[in-house]
């Protein structure tokens, strides 16, 4: 009892010592340094308790992630549904399918001047190009998830005569899921990068926006506190992605359990 | 045959759609917007065919994310193997890859433009960083997928540690490897003009910024059709390689465990 006790503590041990040793690292280097670029950690984490919880919180982190979430919500709708429709349709697939491939082939960043030309600086502008960039990842894997449909699934739903409801519910949507959320995972990254990216590209407001200032100005400090942030959001992000994602996808993650063991 | 002819077929006749869908657009009702026409943007991309400048910028686009996709590819292989092959190198390293790996390379851009300015050793290294924790992970996990009966074997055969690298875990993370080296490439196009647009380090994406404070319209949409170009030229070729280089593998495999 006590040996796997004692087991378990090394192996936690091992996973915690080297994160241990570069924050104290860091805390302690970047405490006698003199290199401008490099302000001590204690500062940096003062002034992100400064700005983020909460003064700037309300007027700069809210609307960001307000503008991921809805943008992100459009990209998944739209390219599920598109992927759907899409995948089912030989002809159609066929129609759309260099189009697609140009589109998924050309970098989002590269698209958000265009955006700020046509529709400004504004919420509309952020949510749109986040809407846009981050559909093509979920409707090309929603295109082949659908499309590698088991051709004996297929024969039963003619053969059970299931609704068009219940076809795309019941059997279209869950065979298509490890791939759809696949899909996801990739838009959500892209939602991420394009939202920093259109804050930081001539936005006054916005985590991106004031972390860009920030380094313009030579105002370190922040500049190092809205890293901070970003890099811990990107993390979250992620998390919060992969929990939703074993949820859904669990009887799958269960049944390849099964199979490979 | 013909269903692939008619098939090719079909998807020109998108292409060609969608372009007369812009051209009507740009010439009714979005003719005050800031849009070109689709002879506008071919004029400006024949234009560019004939300019030096455009092809200097260019090169130093695919230079930067060459560049950096080298050093994310020795330096991620290099660490990958050691941590495949290490239990407490893996556990060690597990929590800070995990949380560096899904943070983006445009958070860390605004330090790195500040310690390095707007220069293209910025954007190699940016590309670096977007890389290097995919082929790591990648290739720890392609080490770590040997199989114990292969292993057994080597040991048992007494190979040399220079004939177990190169007959067992080189073949064996293979796959894996390739996969990583897929991913990052086709990220490194796009993370190398994110260091230019946003940046401002000297290349295409720069080109681009200039387009838009000068107001040429053509010349920004002649620039996003170059990308896309790029980007679709560069998965061909990635999953061109990939094929052959899995289809290699396959057939060694099979020959290993019949």
């Amino acid at each position: 009892m006590s040996g796997t006790m004692k087991r378990r503590l090394v192996l936690v041990a091992m996973e915690l010592w080297l994160p241990a040793v570069v924050v104290a690292g860091w805390w302690i280097w970047s405490s006698h340094t003199t290199d401008p670029f490099f302000p001590p950690l204690p500062d940096i984490l003062e002034r992100f308790r400064q700005m983020w919880l909460f003064s700037l919180f309300g007027s700069d982190v809210l609307p960001s992630l307000r503008n991921l979430a809805i943008g992100f919500a459009i990209a998944s709708v739209a390219g599920v549904a598109l992927g759907m429709l899409v995948g089912r349709n030989v002809w159609l697939r066929a129609l759309t399918e260099p189009l697609t491939h140009f589109m998924r082939s050309t970098p989002a960043v590269a698209i958000v001047p265009i955006f700020v030309l046509v529709l400004g600086f504004g919420a509309s502008m952020k949510i749109s190009i986040i809407a846009v960039a981050a559909v093509f990842p979920t409707l090309i894997a929603t295109i082949d998830g659908v499309r590698s449909l088991d051709p004996a699934l297929g024969d039963t739903v003619r053969v059970y005569r299931l609704s068009r409801r219940q076809r795309i519910f019941q059997v279209l949507l869950p065979s298509a899921g490890p791939q759809i959320f696949a899909g996801l995972q990739v838009s959500l990254q892209t939602a991420f990068v394009v939202m920093i990216a259109s804050e930081m590209l001539g936005s006054s407001q916005g985590i991106g926006a004031l972390t860009l200032k920030a380094q313009q100005a030579f105002e370190v400090k922040d500049m190092w506190a809205g890293i901070v942030l970003l890099g811990v959001l990107g993390y979250l992000i992620n998390l919060l992605f992969l929990l939703v994602r074993r949820r859904w996808l669990a009887w799958y993650d269960g049944a390849r359990k099964v199979t490979n063991s | 045959m013909n269903a692939s002819i008619r098939r090719y077929g079909l998807g020109v006749l998108g292409i060609v759609v969608a372009l007369t869908v812009w051209q009507l657009l740009v010439t009714g009702p979005l003719a005050t917007k800031p849009f070109a026409t689709v002879p506008a943007i071919g004029r400006a991309l024949r234009t560019f065919a004939g300019e030096a400048s455009f092809w200097q910028s260019l090169g130093q686009t695919l230079e930067v994310a060459l560049l950096g996709l080298l050093l994310s590819v020795v330096v991620g292989l290099a660490l990958g193997v050691v941590v495949g092959l290490s239990d407490t190198a893996y556990r060690s390293l597990r929590l800070v890859t995990e949380f560096l790996k899904p943070i983006p390379p445009i958070v860390i851009l605004p330090l790195l433009v500040l310690v390095l300015g707007p220069t293209p050793r910025m954007g190699v290294f940016l590309v670096f960083f977007g890389g290097v924790f995919i082929l790591m992970t990648q290739t720890a996990n392609g080490v770590a997928d040997l199989d114990p009966v292969a292993a057994e074997t080597a040991r048992s055969y007494r190979l040399t540690r220079r004939q177990r690298v190169l007959q067992l875990i080189v073949p064996t993370a293979l796959p894996f490897v390739a996969t990583g080296v897929r991913i990052t490439a086709a990220a490194a196009l796009v993370i190398a003009l994110v260091s230019e647009i946003v940046g401002g380090a000297p290349g295409l994406g720069k080109d681009m910024v200039l387009a838009q404070l000068s107001g040429s319209y053509d010349q920004i949409y002649a620039l996003v059709v170059v990308f896309g170009l790029l980007g679709m030229l560069l998965n061909g070729i990635l999953g061109f390689a990939e094929r052959r280089l899995l289809f290699w593998h396959a057939s060694v495999r099979t020959e290993v465990s019949p």
